[in-house]
């Protein structure tokens, strides 16, 4: 069964939130007055502060962290140590287990090369989704390649997409072996838009197996509680919650801590060369595995989004997004030639996260994106990421708690007149 | 459909903040500028011994909380978002020379005081003067959240309610020639002019304590208490109920100059250059700052202009911050078993307070400080050091105000050597009292009128903006010809502690000047209807 439900503690009826107020912190919409932006899961739209706080890095206080002794380097490094700390308890995790990187894919890539590659023997099975986002499925099948050429044969197996739009759960549980060893899914699916229901994934695959969890479509869009996800690793996105691109995160949890090895290693890395070779003496997984020049701004950014979306409550950018992705479904219902993609339209939930994927019989996805481009409302058509399986391209609304009902109504409007 | 009215607030103080709440929850596009990177004003929670390794926060500037309306704090719902006063036990206690003293604990009728002079008679006039002074608070306290009360209705108020001693003294005498009517002993005077912003013999200072009286704690009326996380938090409440509404908070952004055209502010230029229009501009940085640097082009504000310097405040107070190596013992505290919490003051005796109202507003050092101290950090331990402290193993704070220092040394401005003369004085003063305090001290943090200016951006070096005498008070708070928060331009405001009804945390400036311009609004648009229909 599908299961789009919302987390339930957030569902309070009085976390509604102001829209006009909010949309107030968006500087693109007083610029754009005519914008209608439907492609949030692509980017989400900068709030002032996130804007301010990199201007202000620029034009004020631009040094680099973590290397000098000078008085705006140590701050740096001490707000950026402050973001980390902020965006852990957004995450509700230790400080220790939370890595900066440069974004999901980033995170995606670490999680699967910094895990996989000393870990997997010969033998050993991968199991992952090949209709998720590439950059969940492509790290690891770059983790098979390399370990071949050590002589180790991974397999990696593919369980499938129900026809409603979350996983089939028949063939997870069919696909399980003794050797299964790592789980690749998505927390809120890109294009179909469902919560891909980790606590059922984790009943059938055992305590044993090592999740990885891409929650680029959850942070910022729901409550995500590393600790009480059953998941091993959480990658996400600075730039799909407000922030600016370059940041992401990735959570590692505590019992897989020992087992991660870095793939990169840079002048801030707490590695000895020894006659033995190298020897790490990292106490956090941030140490472990940053190194380089970190994404400065990016990184404070990402504490001020944190800070606008806990002023804004996620609850109740959890409950605009679910009722404007109801709205968009029952509005879109009574369109003719339209066929949902997996998701609400096929599901039927009662809630979402603020995406619906859809087609015409009549005129093809790329089309309309051109005629809605035309009217200024810009959405996604395309492969959004995913291995091609010969089906039609998807039109992709994606929302965020910045859209209204009248802009739904204005796009229904379009595609009305574009279709008949 | 209209676009919402864009309002510039300059200045992010607690007065600004309320303005952007009020405002933006009334459908305005709100952006507040603020020159620190940190909002608030001089109502922030600051961590200044971090430079040597210590997390202690302290409450800067404003530290003790009590006026902030209860209106505001409902209607803005400050609790919900995080804001939470308490009140100290026991409230006070006023220390004296020779080891006398006078102690109010939080309990009624379980005061006591070692003080020679007093008499029976003293006792029953000293209980009847604050019955008074409570009751003048009463019926002052309705009148602030709208801005039409006069000096002549506050007097007339008074006398029907039958306190005529003070009718005849809040604007025409001192708090001195007022308590005569009530106690003869002057350590009790010397007590009371601990309790007012003013030099308790001159004009105003009867004004002064009602004032402080119009407090209210937990639901206590005339109580005064603290905040957890310390007075920032009331900053960061406002901040929040803001930005929920919808009010962009930009910090670090400092404005350079307003331009007009004729009546009109027409743009704000900032440090950067950047320039940026919008329909309704409100300074909440005091009115020094705007006319004489915002504005100072400007011959149309000359008036303003020389109002503003004949008026300059000459007194201000300053503020110290002792890191401590360990919890200090006060001698008097000691031997009656006092727990260190609450207020603890120092009163000099009364004509020492007498010579400085003479001394210092021309420009010398007071020879006595009156102090007001708190360990903020015994009474809430999340302003104490949240990880081991490398400097100071106790981790708490010692927060001093000193009441009242020249805001001028002579001719001159305020220099760090000057703060270092302070510095000395005021440790001295405490060493009266508790003689271990200058070894427990591992750092110090002077707030002097100097880093009023510097740091803070208060150019007129006082919390108050204006004097709270009575030729500032009531009607007579606004700017020369112009009704209160206006200003000569058609589309400027002002809401800092120089407007109606004056200083203190009492967020009643920014939300007095939100409900007139709100008001305004509603009165405009009344206008308007009938010319759209004929048209």
């Amino acid at each position: 069964m599908t299961n789009c439900q919302i987390n339930e503690q957030n569902t309070d009826a009085t976390s509604n939130l102001d829209v006009e107020a909010f949309r107030k912190h968006f500087p693109i919409f007083s610029n754009h007055p005519d914008l209608i932006y439907f492609d949030s899961a692509s980017t989400t739209q900068k709030p002032q502060i996130v804007v301010d706080e990199l201007l202000d890095y620029y034009t004020n206080r631009c040094a680099n962290a973590g290397r000098a002794s000078y008085s705006w380097s140590t701050q740096l490094t001490s707000d950026i140590e402050e973001t980390r700390g902020k965006v852990a308890q957004f995450l509700n995790c230790e400080v220790k287990n939370l890595v900066f990187t440069g974004g999901a894919t980033d995170s995606l890539n670490m999680a699967a090369l910094s895990y996989g590659l000393s870990n997997l023997e010969d033998g050993d099975e991968i199991m992952l989704c090949p209709q998720d986002h590439k950059s969940a499925v492509l790290p690891w099948y770059n983790v098979q390649e390399m370990l071949q050429a050590q002589g180790k044969n991974i397999e990696i197996k593919h369980f499938s997409i129900h026809e409603v739009g979350d996983y089939d759960l028949k063939s997870v549980k069919a696909l399980l072996s003794p050797r299964t060893k790592v789980l690749a899914m998505a927390h809120v699916h890109h294009v179909f838009g469902l919560d891909m229901e980790v606590a059922k994934i984790r009943e059938i695959v055992g305590d044993v197996i090592v999740i990885s969890l891409d929650a680029s479509q959850s942070v910022g869009h729901t409550k995500v509680d590393a600790q009480a996800l059953p998941v091993d690793m959480i990658s996400f996105s600075g730039h799909k919650m407000f922030a600016a691109p370059g940041v992401g995160g990735l959570y590692i949890a505590p019992r897989i801590a020992d087992k991660i090895k870095p793939v990169r290693l840079g002048g801030q890395s707490p590695v000895a060369i020894t006659e033995n070779g190298l020897e790490y003496s990292a106490k956090s997984m941030h140490q472990l595995i940053e190194c380089g020049t970190l994404n400065i701004p990016a990184i404070l950014s990402l504490g001020k989004a944190v800070d606008f979306i806990q002023l804004i409550g996620i609850a109740a950018i959890e409950n605009q997004l679910s009722d404007l992705t109801v709205y968009l479904w029952q509005k879109l219902m009574d369109l003719p030639g339209l066929v949902f993609a997996p998701g609400i339209g096929i599901c039927g939930c009662d809630a979402g996260f603020g995406i619906v994927s859809f087609r015409f019989e009549q005129v093809s996805a790329l089309d309309l994106t051109f005629l809605l481009d035309a009217e200024k409302i810009f959405v996604r058509a395309g492969d959004h990421c995913t291995e091609k399986n010969g089906e039609e391209d998807f039109l992709r609304v994606s929302m965020h708690a910045y859209n209204t009902r009248a802009e739904i109504d204005q796009l229904v409007e379009v595609l009305e007149s574009a279709t008949s | 459909m209209t676009a919402a009215k864009t309002v510039a607030i300059v200045g992010a103080g607690h007065n600004g903040l309320t303005a952007a709440a009020y405002l933006a929850k009334a459908g305005y596009s709100v952006d507040v500028f603020e020159k620190r990177d940190t909002l608030g004003g001089l109502c922030v929670t600051e961590k200044p011994f971090a430079k040597f390794g210590s997390e202690v926060k302290v409450s800067t500037v404003a530290s003790y909380f009590g006026m902030l309306r209860k209106e505001i704090f409902q209607e803005l719902n400050l609790e919900e978002h995080g804001l939470k006063p308490y009140l100290t036990n026991p409230i006070e206690i006023v220390l004296l020379d020779g080891g006398q003293f006078s102690f109010t604990p939080r309990e009624a009728g379980e005061g006591r005081s070692e003080i020679a002079s007093l008499t029976d008679s003293d006792k029953e006039g000293w209980q009847r003067f604050w019955c008074d002074m409570q009751k003048a608070a009463a019926i002052i306290y309705p009148g602030y959240l709208d801005s039409s009360l006069t000096q002549k209705q506050v007097e007339a108020l008074l006398l029907e309610a039958k306190l005529d001693k003070i009718a005849a003294h809040i604007f025409d005498g001192s708090l001195l020639d007022l308590l005569k009517l009530y106690v003869a002993s002057e350590d009790l005077m010397a007590v009371a002019a601990t309790c007012t912003p003013g030099f308790v013999n001159l004009v105003g200072s009867v004004f002064g304590c009602i004032h402080h009286g119009t407090a209210e704690t937990a639901g206590e009326f005339g109580a005064w208490g603290q905040v957890y996380g310390g007075m920032g938090e009331i900053t960061q409440a406002l901040a929040k109920v803001a930005q929920v509404s919808g009010a962009r908070l930009h910090t670090g952004c400092a404005v350079r100059s307003l331009a007009n055209e004729g009546e009109r502010i027409t743009a704000i230029e900032f440090e950067n250059g950047e320039k940026q229009s919008f329909d309704i501009v409100i300074a909440n940085c005091d009115s020094y700052v705007l006319f004489e640097k915002l504005l100072s082009k400007q011959p149309a504000t000359q008036t303003v202009r020389d109002y503003l310097s004949e008026n300059r405040p000459k007194v201000s107070a300053a503020k110290l911050h002792f890191l401590l190596k360990a919890m200090p013992a006060f001698t008097t505290l000691k031997k009656i078993d006092h727990n260190h919490k609450g207020v603890i003051v120092v009163a000099p005796p009364l004509n020492a307070v007498k010579q400085a109202s003479q001394t210092v507003p021309a420009g010398a050092m007071p020879e006595r400080l009156m102090l007001t101290m708190a360990f903020p950090t015994l009474e809430d331990p999340s302003m104490a050091a949240q990880k081991a402290d490398k400097n100071a193993s106790g981790g708490h704070v010692l927060t001093v105000d000193v009441h009242y220092v020249p805001a001028k040394i002579g001719e001159n401005a305020w220099s760090e050597k000057d703060d270092d003369v302070l510095l000395e004085m005021t440790i001295a003063a405490i060493e009266e009292q508790c003689p271990e305090i200058r070894q427990l001290i591992a750092h110090s943090y002077v707030v002097s009128p100097r880093v009023l200016a510097e740091v803070f951006n208060l150019a007129s070096l006082s919390c108050w903006h204006l004097p709270m005498t009575p030729q500032y008070l009531f009607e007579k708070r606004s700017l020369p010809d112009c009704a209160p928060y206006e200003t000569p331009f058609a589309n400027l405001y002002i809401c800092g502690a120089g407007t109606y009804p004056g200083g203190n945390v009492t967020a009643v400036n920014g939300h007095n000047l939100a409900k007139h311009l709100l008001a305004k609004q509603k009165a405009e648009a009344k206008q308007e209807v009938p010319c759209q229909l004929q048209a």
